[in-house]
């Protein structure tokens, strides 16, 4: 008989495979970071108590979630980044969490929304989305790689993620008509 | 011959299949693997990715499809024709779209190749010489669950090929939406005849929606489209769950069957018969049905002169189950889920019983028949069972243990016998073995050896099915005393 062939399970195509991985982990960071500060700062920002409360109620596993993206690294056999190594990463997120906040007010002030807090519950909303693909992503990766740890890790969080945006969502539309029609905030 | 694309594959040093870089399938054990006395178990490939089918030319070189989008339809890997030569050069023939190859026949100079495709299926013609590819057949009702089966060559030189239903359960169903609503929005099954609806619907909560709402759905319409009592739905000859012949291009097809759920395996027996696997109702949802058996049928209808039937054979879909009972009969009143109710006023005459009954969940997959007395078995059938889908699909217990492994079935008779499997029932990342995952074919080589394709690991919970790629494997299965 033949010897068995490995397909694509050499050391030279896995390492590479994985390599290509890194940098969606770092965007991974990135865009949870960034989704983290907008939520923080737009938790202190709503006066309207019940919006304020639950927000802040998802803050903490916001951080969580970020916390975790280390998990992945390890999970995908990679080294977390140092806290050394990994300045640049929140560095990036607070300018993508600052420009997004920048982008959200010029498009809410064009848009007739007065607002400033309601204006960033819709960056918030748009924010989220984008982390989440962030980790729905690394799990897609991580079941064409074989690697169930990553899987184990992503779906909890892809999962808490979208319960959180459909809260997100809500408190959005649901504040929209006085945002708008009554140039009022939240 | 074609050149082939270059593809990584290295020769495995024996250490390597314990040290897998796949921790999903972290080894790959033959002497794990449980075969009669007088046979063994080789391994052929390693790492590939969610693996569909597979098909010998007479010389022996073998193609193997990995089939891009699969079952769940995400993570797309490459959907790749594969070429190993006799000599063990390994290499890419084709790439196929998102809905990847599924079945693969070589017919003289070219791969005829079944493929999902998005919402409709169609068989491809690949010349070898050249790599260049045309569509034979195409149109096929898709987008949705169920799979091709085929193509095959019958003994009357004519290609037979098949499509499953395009809903789960006989109604676009939300349950696993990203499969259809997701994706085919307005899809729908096709009968095969003409067929008068009794106008039961399904209500149900349309995901799709910001508010998912209630939504009452007919059968053989788009979801959130009832039916109405008495309404008459044209039968085509592209229908969904239909079973056809044709010329080797393509040219006069004839529906031959229709009522055949997921018609995976098709293979052609020593006595001229044509034998197809076929998959049961779920029990779960709202048209849940509890207890449909696997199956495999004899189509008798692929006896009879090409262009000579009136009126295509019909084996149940989607009012019948596997054993002739209807859907909503007493022992198939489901345990979760709102049973069934009757769809089709009237419907055809049963086309049944079928030649063999399986346990429920059992996934049979790929099919192919023993020709040689050097192998033995002359005359069985060797069909793959890729394992159940419970819990998600079965509240039973029972039923988390069905398939994992090939049963050569004896059509003459309908008795079976568990002829590759693992020690326990189960796969064997469950096991913790190096064992089978999920067989899902199985093909004859002309040296009389049997292949057996493991589509690799796909681990299953109450709400979620999640596959992993790199993790299929080609075994062969030897006699003793046979050629190496």
């Amino acid at each position: 008989m033949n010897r068995p062939l490995l397909v694509e399970l050499d050391h030279d195509t896995v390492t590479a495979h994985l390599d290509h991985v890194l940098p969606w982990l770092v965007t991974t960071r990135t865009l949870q970071s960034a989704y983290r500060k907008i939520l923080e700062d737009t938790a202190d920002e709503v006066g309207e108590p019940h919006i304020r409360a639950w927000l802040h109620e998802i803050a903490a596993p916001a951080r969580q979630h970020e916390e975790a993206v280390a998990d992945l690294y390890r999970a995908f056999g990679h080294q977390p980044p140092t806290a050394t190594s990994s300045r640049v990463t929140p560095v990036v997120a607070t300018v993508l969490g600052a420009a997004r906040e920048l982008a959200g007010e010029a498009q809410g002030l064009v848009a007739g929304a007065r607002g400033r807090a309601w204006r960033h519950l819709r960056m918030l909303m748009l924010s989220n989305l984008d982390a989440i693909s962030g980790f729905a992503v690394a799990e897609q990766l991580a079941l064409a790689l074989g690697r169930p740890a990553v899987v184990d890790i992503t779906v909890p969080i892809v999962a808490d993620k979208t319960r959180h945006q459909l809260l997100i969502r809500e408190c959005f539309l649901e504040m929209a008509s006085n945002a708008i029609l009554y140039r009022r905030d939240v | 011959m074609t050149s082939l694309v270059p593809l990584s594959a290295t020769v495995a040093e024996p250490e390597a299949l314990s040290t897998l870089p796949t921790p999903a399938r972290p080894r790959v054990d033959p002497s794990d693997v449980v075969v009669p006395d007088g046979y063994r178990v080789e391994v052929v490939l390693v790492g590939l990715s969610m693996p569909c089918g597979m098909g010998f030319a007479e010389d022996g070189t073998l193609y193997v499809l990995e089939g891009g989008s699969t079952w769940p339809t995400r993570p797309y890997v490459p959907a790749r024709i594969l070429r190993l030569d006799p000599d063990g050069h390994l290499g890419v023939v084709a790439e196929e779209a998102l809905g990847g190859p599924r079945h693969v026949a070589v017919h003289g100079d070219a791969l005829l190749v079944s493929c999902k495709g998005g919402r409709h299926a169609r068989i491809d013609h690949i010349d070898i010489a050249t790599g260049s590819s045309r569509v034979l057949v195409d149109g096929l009702p898709n987008g949705g669950w169920h799979e091709p089966g085929g193509p095959v060559f019958g003994p009357d030189g004519l290609m037979y090929f098949a499509q499953g239903s395009v809903s789960q359960q006989g109604v676009v169903l939300p349950q696993g939406f990203q499969v259809d609503l997701a994706r085919h929005m307005g899809v729908h099954d096709v009968p095969g005849e003409d067929v008068v609806l009794t106008g039961n619907n399904v209500q149900t909560y349309d995901p799709t929606a910001p508010y998912p709402y209630l939504v009452e759905t007919g059968p053989f319409k788009p979801f959130r489209t009832p039916a109405r009592r008495g309404e008459v739905v044209r039968g085509s000859l592209k229908c969904s769950s239909g079973l056809w012949r044709a010329q080797p291009d393509g040219t006069e097809m004839e529906l031959v069957a229709w009522g055949l759920r997921n018609p995976y395996g098709m293979a052609f027996g020593e006595d001229g018969d044509l034998y197809v696997t076929d998959n049961d109702f779920e029990e779960t949802g709202d048209r849940a049905i509890r207890g449909d058996p696997d199956r495999i049928w004899r189509i008798d209808a692929a006896r009879t002169p090409h262009g000579s039937i009136d009126r295509p054979a019909w084996y149940g879909f989607p009012d019948v189950c596997g054993d002739g009972l209807p859907a909503w009969h007493e022992s198939h009143l489901p345990r979760r889920g709102r049973p069934a109710e009757p769809l089709i006023e009237d419907p055809p005459p049963w086309a049944g019983p079928a030649v063999f009954l399986e346990k429920p969940h059992s996934a049979m997959a790929g099919l192919d028949v023993s020709r040689s007395d050097s192998f033995g078995y002359r005359g069985r059938l060797f069909a793959c069972e890729w394992g159940t889908l419970a819990p998600m699909n079965s509240p039973d217990p029972a039923d988390l243990e069905h398939g994992f492994r090939v049963v050569a079935v004896d059509p003459a008779d309908g008795t079976s016998e568990s002829f590759m499997r693992n020690p326990r029932p189960g796969p064997a990342s469950a096991l913790g073995t190096g064992g089978l995952e999920r067989p899902v074919d199985a093909k004859f080589a002309p040296d009389g050896s049997l292949y057996v394709l493991d589509f690799g690991v796909s681990r299953v919970m109450e709400t979620t099915n999640m596959s992993y790629g790199h993790t299929g494997v080609l075994w062969r299965v030897v006699r003793d005393g046979s050629r190496p």
